[in-house]
């Protein structure tokens, strides 16, 4: 019997469940360090006056700048010292840090703290920032605002849009957003007295990586920090960068000789952590007379922000952009700018998907967009330019192993019935009241890429590989050290799946050890859907190793030969005999009975191994129901359907809750989610009042297919999952709110789609054309 | 005169929670969610917002669920406070709620997992035949950013279904 | 997130809170519920010197009805009136019927979410003042009087003169607010209440009240009250829908023509939430919506 494949309870659950995780916040004993932010989007610092400790104090101990680098000649390189320097970028930036005895006290100790500022014209927003004479967020650095600007083209594009039969042009927009981990970010220094060895815990994805930026920053070597990364409650890619305060922290405890914790409050995590998805594409399409996408040209920007973040930089969402743009289409030309521009905001990071749902929601309008206008139906201009040929290699290079792009929108548009839904839109818009609209959406999500895709950013540090070491100790029982940093993915159940087949051991009996520099090989951590495919392989290959050893002994000790030893159910059989031995007592062997092992086998019972494959793209169908509520742009979500494709399921209960919870969020990128600044960059939406995660009353039941292709393009035949959700839903939803309206002449290609958003588009639509709504009917709402 | 507690002097407090008694000193300004996760070692209840959105530090008062975030510790002298530390069995074991949330996959990252429980303990104890709609309803009241809410709905209507909070 | 400093008192009777009020004047501020008062001073956007905590206060949870008046203690929570019941003068509990009685549940359910409405209370938020707050609404609409007590004296205050600005009362400092008074709307009424937010339980961006008294004989309408919140820095009536309603009868035109009149008459500030225009358009759906539920709910 195999445990992979098997939706086995996690084993991350109890303590979370009785209130007996630790998470950064719960640990104590230490003071409080609070930041002084500056209240104004530009200016120059002309004093810091109070109880508190700035720049001057970083630069006195020599503390050095943060520089995350792109090897690129379009990118701007910039030193970030870890409080504000001379000059302020964006509302929120840290100037200054307090640290009081208590939360409470700090913040009293904040308030006394006076900033002289003298305030500067700021650029706020895309285009605001990239305006001719607009004011530069690093003047002394760079000319324009533009940080970062890739572009290529394949020969022949212009032609081909020339000689197209029809041009769709669109302009796609996606405000601001928050990543919104519901445990705000948060770090604990505790330096020890002799020695000087520091233990920092903070709320991270990737620890190995912080503990080198910081020691870098700091001049300390790695030996004397050790970084923990304790339950970590959501992170979606906020917790990926460097936070500068997270190293002020460790800078305080060592400064300071006490402990010194900084938890974030939710106001700040608004303010002055990451966002992300700022951008704007215009697209120009061109079509041939039987509706295939023959080329594709488009002008990306992204607003980045006043910083970059390290180490992924500002280029991650701008060139992400520029190379996965063609998506899960054969398109053959295609041509891109893609900028990243910075401006007086927060900085941004990557955030669960990082350009890919605006990119699909380009896409996914331009091909309903394009359906419209050439008369075919949208499931069939997908199934038209959909690639199904495998492996396709992208217009950007981009090998796409074998998916079911086709298949996969099949299903859900079978499972949905398309035919019934149709009859039902057919009689609310005759009655009026709330439209009922579907929308479909198709895409890839590239998962699971190691260093070569990597390499391929020329960033500063190149992530890549994961390790892991894997070791079962005398009774039997097996313990696994990843570099990998999960923070509730469930990433140690289903690792213990893969150990447990490979071992012929209970998932009970092993443990993972991870997110810890003092217990775990060096690894870079879980971001980007890679942990299941690349700590998964690395397991794999180790628990392979292990059993091989394994077999080795127990050919030994049952006078056989290893290729004829099974291991299952904690005993190692001669297959097809009952002669076998329990591994428990292989154990024993294996470390206090060596002389009993195959000559020159080494003691004990250990293994290691790496895993850094190129890549792959698992693949998925959205399918979204909503109604409209056309007086009030009230979007209601009826229905969601995915069908996924992530090649072999480790845990289906854990793929699905992956699923799930990547699809609200995408939901609330497309109906509710925008931090909002106003004209000054004073930013607007510092609370849950302001800034509008979901409820569950937002958020309908997700119904879930799998197909299961499973890849060779990775070892345990695994694609990564993580970033789908939030991927599709997104172009689901702003074609189905579309699809709802399209018969009142309503185009809306913005998203959050608020409320006021939808109705202004009914009510522009109602203007262009005589035939749409009679704006000032007003329809009755059935009686509750 | 009613008696006046100055603002930046502590107070003696006793608040009772889970059946026991916890004698603290606080600032009249000290939330009951601050008080338990620092004064009285409870760090079960989480703070997610601390303006009563969120409701990750929701805890029982009196039966009810509440967010401790908006109340103050010295308010909440007298009555009988309750947090997730109290839902499991001392020998251990689960309550219903807790099994359910762990089968049903109601929980990722777990940090809106206490919240959550004492919401729907005090919703079922209350009104243990709450109908679905209403049960989505009063379940709108706390925020998850990793679930999507499907398999915590699925974990408290199993229980309702049950009879067993 | 945490609050500045307060000093604190937790008086158990009116007369000591009234005494406190007094002393303090209008450094101090009065916490019942808490639950709109508590998140802005962990946002340090309100700090009171001190806080009148009047939790352990007795005698402010009375719901009574007489002589058509219902009077709503000021710290009845909001939970209550999702099954409004009242005592009688022989000390006997029983739910309220009519009008008012269908109608306050459905009002009610909009307020916050549950565990808000196991704590908030009536008066807290007739106090607080937003000016889209459900209860602000309703007492603007039904002409309430809310019962302010002083050290020797007690006033009542028409929803009109009461509701001055955004957070702003007619509340003097040394007053504590014991009861709010909303007629009892006789079986001639219709009355609906209508509103929209963004999330579950969020404020209303706009909401919408409409109450109207049709003459028995001709089922036209006799006399009009509607009211919206959203739209200013207090709720507000609007004159122009209810003229537009009165001597006419109840349908979906003359609800379109009068959501028309509303929309055309309200002044709103634009604000993150909500454009100006945008709001417009949610009077005008409101106001017709709390209408047809008014007239659906007859029968």
């Amino acid at each position: 019997m195999s445990w992979v494949g098997r939706s086995i309870r996690r084993v991350e659950d109890p303590a979370l469940l009785c209130g007996a995780g630790t998470f950064v916040g719960d640990i104590g004993g230490a003071a409080s360090a609070r930041f002084v932010r500056s209240p104004v989007a530009s200016g120059l610092v002309r004093a810091v006056r109070g109880p508190a400790y700035t720049i001057a104090d970083l630069d006195a101990d020599e503390v050095g700048n943060i520089e995350a680098v792109l090897h690129r000649p379009d990118y701007v390189r910039l030193a970030q010292p870890l409080l504000a320097r001379e000059r302020v970028r964006y509302v929120g930036e840290p100037v200054a840090v307090v640290v009081g005895a208590t939360a409470a006290e700090a913040e009293d100790l904040a308030e006394q703290v006076e900033l002289d500022i003298e305030p500067l014209p700021a650029a706020v927003g895309l285009e605001a920032a990239l305006a001719p004479g607009a004011p530069l967020v690093h003047p002394s650095e760079s000319e324009s605002n533009v940080m970062v600007a890739g572009e290529m083209a394949t020969p022949g594009l212009a032609e081909a849009l020339e000689g197209a039969h029809a041009i769709v042009e669109l302009e796609i927009t996606s405000g601001r957003q928050a990543a919104l981990p519901l445990e705000a970010r948060g770090s604990h220094a505790v330096t020890e007295r002799f020695g000087g060895r520091t233990t920092l815990h903070a709320s991270i994805q990737a620890p190995h990586m912080i503990r080198t930026v910081i020691c870098d920053l700091l001049g300390m070597p790695e030996a004397d920090l050790r970084v923990v990364a304790p339950d970590v409650g959501g992170a979606f890619g906020q917790k990926l960068p460097l936070a500068r305060e997270d190293a002020v922290v460790v800078w305080l405890s060592r400064r300071l000789g006490r402990p010194v914790a900084w938890i974030e409050d939710r106001s700040e995590n608004l303010m002055a952590s990451w966002h992300s998805r700022e951008q704007r594409y215009r697209l120009r399409a061109g079509f041939d007379a039987s509706a295939h996408l023959e080329a594709l040209q488009a002008d990306v920007a992204a607003n980045v922000g006043a910083w970059p973040c390290y180490p992924i930089t500002w280029g991650v969402e701008p060139l992400m952009a520029l190379a996965e743009l063609p998506g899960p289409y054969t398109l053959e030309h295609y041509g891109v700018r893609s900028r990243g521009v910075a401006s007086h905001t927060c900085p941004m990071s990557p955030y669960r998907g990082v350009s890919r749902p605006v990119i699909t929601l380009a896409l996914e309008r331009l091909m309903d967009i394009a359906a419209a206008r050439l008369g075919v139906d949208p499931v069939e201009i997908r199934r038209r330019n959909l690639q199904s040929d495998f492996p396709h290699t992208s217009p950007t290079g981009l090998r796409h192993d074998e998916g079911t792009y086709r298949e996969a929108m099949e299903q859900a548009v079978s499972h949905v019935d398309l035919g019934a839904f149709r009859a039902r839109q057919h009689a609310a818009r005759a009655a009026g009241g709330p439209q009922p609209g579907i929308g479909i959406c198709t895409f890839s999500e590239r998962t699971g890429y190691g260093t070569p895709a990597f390499a391929a950013r020329a960033m500063g540090v190149t992530p890549g590989y994961e390790n892991v070491e894997l070791s079962m100790d005398p009774s039997g029982y097996v313990t696994l050290r990843i570099g990998a940093s999960p923070h509730g993915q469930g990433l140690e159940t289903a690792l213990s799946q893969i150990v447990a087949d490979e071992v012929g051991t209970d998932p009970g009996r092993v443990r993972v050890v991870a997110s810890d520099t003092d217990r775990t090989p060096y690894g870079w951590g879980s971001f980007a859907s890679r942990a299941m495919v690349l700590a998964g392989g690395a397991t794999y290959l180790a628990a392979q190793k292990l059993a091989s050893q394994l077999g080795s002994l127990a050919a030994e000790v049952l006078e056989a030969a290893a290729d004829d030893i099974v291991l299952a159910d904690g005993r190692a059989t001669v297959a097809g005999t009952s002669v076998g031995v329990e591994v428990a007592e292989l154990a024993r062997i294996a470390h206090h009975h060596t002389q009993r092992l195959p000559a020159g086998a080494t003691p004990g019972l250990s293994a290691q191994a790496g895993y850094d494959p190129a890549g792959t793209f698992s693949n998925a169908c959205h399918v979204a129901e909503v109604d409209v509520d056309p007086d009030t742009g009230g979007v209601s979500m009826r229905r969601f359907v995915v069908v996924e494709d992530a090649g072999r399921l480790i845990n289906p209960m854990i793929a699905d809750g992956q699923i799930r919870g990547g699809v609200a969020q995408g939901i609330a990128n497309a109906l509710l989610e925008e931090v909002v600044y106003d004209d000054d960059g004073n930013i607007l939406t510092t609370s849950l009042m302001d800034y509008l995660p979901p409820t569950v009353a937002e958020i309908p039941d997700i119904e879930i297919l799998h197909l299961e292709t499973v890849s060779d393009a990775t070892v345990t035949g695994a694609k990564g999952l993580g970033e789908g959700g939030t991927i599709g839903a997104p172009a689901a939803v702003l074609n189905a709110v579309n699809d709802a309206l399209a018969h009142l002449g309503v185009e809306l290609n913005e998203m959050p789609a608020t409320p006021e958003r939808v109705r202004a588009a009914v009510r522009a639509a109602a203007g262009r054309s005589p035939a749409g709504e009679n704006d000032r009917s007003t329809q009755e709402a059935p009686v509750r | 005169m009613t008696e006046i507690s100055a603002a930046d002097v502590a107070v003696p407090v006793v608040l009772r929670v889970n059946g026991d008694e916890y004698r603290i000193t606080a600032q009249p300004r000290r939330t009951l969610a601050d008080a338990l996760r620092d004064d009285c070692g409870l760090t079960g209840t989480h703070l997610g917002c601390e303006h009563g959105v969120c409701g990750a530090c929701t805890v029982l008062l009196d039966g009810e669920p509440v967010r401790s975030c908006l109340l103050f510790a010295v308010q909440s002298q007298g009555a009988e406070i309750r947090t997730v530390e109290g839902l499991a069995g001392d020998d251990g074991t689960l309550h219903p709620l807790q099994e359910a949330f762990w089968r049903h996959h109601g929980l990722q990252c777990g940090f809106c997992t206490p919240g959550f429980l004492m919401l729907s303990a005090g919703v079922l104890e209350t009104r243990p035949d709450i109908g679905d709609d209403e049960l989505r309803e009063a379940l709108s009241s706390n925020l998850c950013r990793c679930t999507g809410y499907q398999t915590i709905v699925e974990a408290v209507r199993s229980v309702r279904d049950a009879g067993e909070a | 997130m945490k609050p500045a400093r307060f000093a604190y008192t937790a008086p158990d009777t009116v007369e000591g809170t009234l005494d406190a009020l007094d002393r303090f004047g209008d450094e101090a501020k009065v916490l019942s519920g808490g639950q709109s008062l508590v998140p802005m001073m962990n946002f340090r956007l309100a700090r009171p010197e001190v806080i009148v905590d009047i939790g352990r206060v007795g005698g402010l949870d009375g719901m009574s009805a007489a002589n058509g008046t219902l009077t709503v203690g000021a710290r009845v929570i909001h939970a209550r009136l999702e099954v409004p019941a009242v005592t009688t003068p022989d000390g006997r509990r029983e739910p309220l019927g009519g009008v008012l009685g269908s109608l306050l549940p459905e009002v009610a359910r909009f307020v916050g979410h549950l565990p808000i409405r196991v704590r908030g209370t009536f008066g807290g938020s007739i106090a607080h003042a937003d000016p889209a707050a459900e209860w602000c609404i309703l007492a603007r609409t039904l002409d309430a009087e809310m019962v302010a007590l002083r050290r020797g004296g007690e006033r009542a205050i028409p929803a009109a003169d009461f509701f001055e600005t955004v957070f702003t009362t007619a509340l003097a400092p040394e007053e504590l607010l014991v009861a709010v008074r909303l007629p009892i709307l006789g079986d001639d009424w219709r009355a609906g209440f209508c509103e929209f937010s963004r999330r579950a339980g969020d404020f209303a961006v706009v909401a919408g009240m409409t109450a109207v008294r049709l003459e028995p004989a001709t089922g036209a309408i006799a006399e009009a009250r509607v009211g919206v919140g959203g739209v200013a820095g207090v709720p507000v009536r609007l004159g122009g829908a209810e003229a537009t309603l009165v001597g006419e009868t109840p349908g979906a035109e003359l609800h379109a023509a009068a959501a028309e009149t509303a929309a055309g008459e309200v002044d709103p500030v634009g604000d993150l939430h909500g454009s100006a225009a945008y709001r417009r358009d949610l009077v005008r759906a409101m106001v017709a919506r709390a209408l047809a539920q008014g007239a659906g709910a007859s029968g």
